[in-house]
């Protein structure tokens, strides 16, 4: 097996053990996803349960003893979050433990955090049969308080703002948090039915990355979902708009001093398409490295910012691009990004510029490995999707990419909204 | 150039050190990782606002945010080639950043390691600075500082400092402000240049899979031999007391951000590197124990609901100062701040022998853990070392500490006065 590959075992009903053999970590790394169809319903469910099951199970009832319990295993770091891929989301267990041969001699850290892991996932603090109403409203309460605070990182604002206008008719716009509504009607009692259906409907990927043994580790993870009575259905394949219909320009304005310029596009071609891989690299030439063509020409260039960049999201076929200017180079910002996508529509990239575009990829890919939390990361959306291909593969593709498929994908791409977080007094 | 080797058995990690013929010092940290990881540093950050070297006559006090423009303008070539391209042609990522001790250089690579060093030594080595090109770099660093003024938490972290510091030059943006950067001309630049680019105050350290004769051969290629100035740097004085108790802004938010710090008075002018390791993880020992997740204070806020888990506790400690923060959201900042002055008036009879032996593990594994990736292990190392002090040394300096070394370290440093309060409120509307 080549480094940084992985072995994906089935347990059976929907559900995935996948280990990454890595010995490079002082650490090892653990998570459980629980992965759900995108709804309002479902994101706002997972996110207030991500929180209540850390604030204590059966046997450490209070954060404080759970904490405690934590820092015993040599700080082991049990995060309780949501993630959105595409268009499923999905509640995270995750564990990161100190390897034990670095614990204290004789101790064990792994096996210890793995034991917790499990008391919080199966025996929660259900002190009437339900979840503890005090923890649930207080938890609610940060939820909503965190959904608010979204508006805190104005990059951060703005990119949701534009999702929430371009996709305001499919799931993709619903935040990873929830939404207001569904989250102030939740009770104990529907929290506690719902975190019993999500153990037996989910699909459940376990990735294990680090030093562990498979069988044993296996046996124990059978024993960690032991009597559940599982009935998953099949995730639903996303919705995906290969085209924009027409463009659709929004301003807000703040008491900011910059502007942020977030314009999306529908990019025609997605995670389950031939053309993925010349999607990354096409990316990768117009804005996704310091030798693209936006940082070179609107920052480097042109002065227009600190700030600027491409990202695509090939689980959803769309594309943003996002500057950081000053509030009067709107125009001329839009105007020359725009320009610079029709550079690579008419052929204008350099050898330098796809050997660097390609070098990037390569780079990012041989360097995945590094960060174990980061490749369990990397692998879930392939998985999800079943397009489990390795980095080294992925190097193997994008090495034969030539500047005709850049191209060819370039064409595929159109504009579809156009959104603007600006300065108060800025004119329009 | 000779090596000498220094291991730690119980945490399996080892580095080689050495001095190059041209006077600059260089560890190699080997790791099997598959990134190879380049840090080539300075001792110059935004503190470093007045100076002169042994060859200069009177002392300059250089316009604020210099020490990070400079760090901007040394990607720019005489020839005028692309540093960004010259990197990206090997692999390699490139990047830099300037903090309040230091201004550093570096690229992460995974294949071309040492084309890549040679990249990066003979960019850093070589300025280049004219008056246009200085011209267009105010836009850039323009919308970095307005991003900056944007981003409630660094106006939070900034009003803390203000609140902390009468005169220390800790309290200055790091990147100025567009006012101060517009008194920035390439002769200056060059004055900064020629005495903190001197190689004898540099380092250069690398992590991952290295060749050590390989980056001798580098290093003997492109490095000349440095003058060796000797730096004199004047700071102003700063009282012990703190220069105003609370600072609040108002900014687009959606709830209250606090910053909660308390100044170090324990300074002293000399001190010895393994007394600075000690001072640091007895303050990381307690600032766990009485803050940290598993803290009493921590518990009792979160179940009050005046903190949530956007919630953060550290120590910041250099030569010249030291303070602890509290960073979070609150609909009540001022109470937190309460709590914060009871904890530490009864700092002393909170800590037990449970919590600091609870405390004492989790901290130690953290510092392990803190050995897992190149590119930390080489930032923290430089950090460690512009201090004086060794990162491979301080995880055994944590299992030193005793209960009776916090007690002490209580009496020394923490103190109820010199606690400020920094808020970032959402705006009023106006009626």
């Amino acid at each position: 097996m080549s480094r940084d590959s992985m072995e994906r075992i089935s347990l059976g009903s929907e559900t995935y053990l996948n280990f990454v053999e890595n010995d490079r970590y002082k650490t090892n790394y653990i998570s459980f996803y629980f992965v759900t169809p995108l709804t309002k319903e479902n994101a706002s469910y997972n996110s207030l349960l991500s929180r209540v099951l850390t604030r204590g199970c059966e046997k450490y009832p209070t954060q404080l003893a759970l904490n405690c319990a934590l820092d015993g295993a040599f700080d082991a770091e049990l995060d309780s979050d949501t993630a959105k891929v595409g268009e499923w989301h999905a509640l995270c267990l995750s564990l990161c433990t100190l390897e034990d041969a670095y614990a204290f001699p004789g101790e064990t850290a792994t096996g210890k955090g793995l034991d917790i892991l499990e008391e919080v996932l199966r025996r929660p603090y259900l002190p009437q049969g339900v979840f503890d109403g005090e923890y649930v409203k207080s938890e609610k309460k940060r939820n909503l308080d965190d959904l608010a605070s979204i508006i805190n990182n104005k990059a951060r604002y703005a990119r949701s703002r534009m999702f929430e206008h371009m996709c305001r008719l499919e799931p993709y716009s619903i935040s990873s948090m929830g939404v207001k509504s569904v989250l102030r009607a939740i009770t104990p009692e529907s929290l506690t039915a719902y975190y019993r259906r999500l153990l037996e409907t989910a699909r459940i990927e376990i990735f294990f990355v680090g030093r562990f043994d498979r069988s044993a580790t296996a046996e124990k993870v059978k024993g960690m979902l032991a009597g559940l009575k599982r009935s998953p259905a099949p995730l639903p394949q996303p919705s995906i708009r290969t085209k924009a219909r027409s463009v659709r320009e929004v301003t807000e304005k703040m008491d900011i001093t910059q502007a942020n310029l977030v314009m999306g596009f529908r990019t025609g071609t997605s995670v389950y398409d031939e053309d993925a891989r010349a999607m990354s690299v096409y990316n990768a030439v117009l804005g996704g490295s310091l030798t693209s063509k936006l940082f070179c020409v609107l920052r480097e260039k042109m002065s227009l910012c600190y700030s600027v960049s491409s990202s695509p999201d090939a689980m959803k076929g769309v594309m943003l691009i996002y500057a950081g200017i000053a509030p009067e180079n709107r125009d001329v910002s839009v105007k020359e990004a725009l320009n610079q996508m029709d550079e690579i529509r008419r052929g204008n990239v350099t050898d330098e510029e796809m050997e660097s575009a390609k070098g990037a990829l390569i780079h990012a890919m041989r360097g995945l490995g590094d960060n174990p939390a980061v490749l369990a990361e990397w692998y879930l959306p392939r998985v999800l999707a079943d397009r489990i291909v390795t980095p080294e593969e992925i190097i193997r593709d994008v090495q034969k990419i030539q500047k005709e498929d850049v191209v060819r994908v370039s064409e595929k791409i159109t504009l579809d909204t156009i959104y603007t977080l600006t300065a108060k007094e800025a004119e329009t | 150039m000779r090596f000498y080797t220094k291991e730690n058995p119980r945490l399996q990690e080892k580095y080689y050190q050495g001095n190059h013929p041209s006077g600059l010092k260089v560890v190699i940290i080997p790791k099997a990782h598959k990134k190879a990881f380049a840090l080539f540093g300075t001792r110059y950050g935004s503190i470093h606002r007045t100076f002169k070297t042994d060859a200069d006559q009177d002392f300059i006090t250089v316009p604020d945010g210099i020490a990070h423009f400079l760090e901007h303008k040394l990607f720019e070539n005489e020839d005028g080639s692309d540093t960004f391209a010259d990197f990206a042609a090997l692999g390699a990522s490139c990047n830099a950043f300037t903090s309040t001790e230091m201004t550093a250089y570096l690229f992460s690579a995974t294949d071309h390691y040492e084309e890549a060093l040679s990249v990066l030594l003979k960019f850093v080595t070589a300025p280049h600075f004219t008056p246009e090109t200085v011209q267009k770099e105010m836009g850039i660093i323009g919308q970095e500082i307005r991003m900056g003024h944007d981003e409630p938490f660094h106006q939070l972290y900034y009003g803390l400092l203000d609140a902390l510091y009468v005169n220390h030059n800790v309290k200055v943006d790091i990147a100025g402000t567009e006012e101060t950067i517009s008194h920035i001309t390439h002769e200056i630049l060059y004055r900064c240049y020629n005495t903190f680019y001197d190689l004898s105050n540099m380092l250069l350290v690398l992590c991952g899979p290295w060749n050590k004769a390989g980056v001798v051969e580098v290093l003997d290629e492109t490095l000349k031999e440095c003058r060796s100035v000797r730096i004199e740097t004047a700071f102003p004085t700063e009282p012990k007391r703190i220069n105003k108790k609370k600072v609040v802004k108002e900014f687009p938010v959606a709830l209250p951000l606090f910053a909660v710090g308390m100044k170090e008075g324990d300074l002293k002018k000399r001190i010895r590197p393994e007394e600075i390791l000690k001072k640091q993880a007895e303050h990381e020992l307690l600032s766990d124990i009485l803050f940290g997740k598993s803290s009493r204070f921590y518990n009792e806020m979160y179940e009050k609901g005046l903190v949530g888990d956007k919630f953060s506790v550290e120590y910041n400690l250099s030569r010249s100062y030291g303070y602890l923060l509290i960073l979070g959201e609150s609909h009540r900042p001022e109470t937190v701040y309460r709590h914060v002055r009871e904890t530490v008036k009864n700092a002393a009879a909170l800590l037990t022998p449970e919590d600091f032996e609870r405390s004492r593990r989790a901290v130690y594994a953290r510092c392990v853990k803190d050995w897992n990736s190149t590119t930390e292990i080489a930032e923290t190392f430089m950090d460690f070392a512009f201090a004086g002090t060794d990162m491979l040394d301080y995880p055994d300096a944590i299992a030193a500490v005793t209960l009776e070394d916090l007690q002490e370290r209580i009496r020394k440093s923490y103190r109820a006065d010199r606690i400020a309060l920094s808020v970032v409120k959402p705006i009023k509307e106006k009626k």
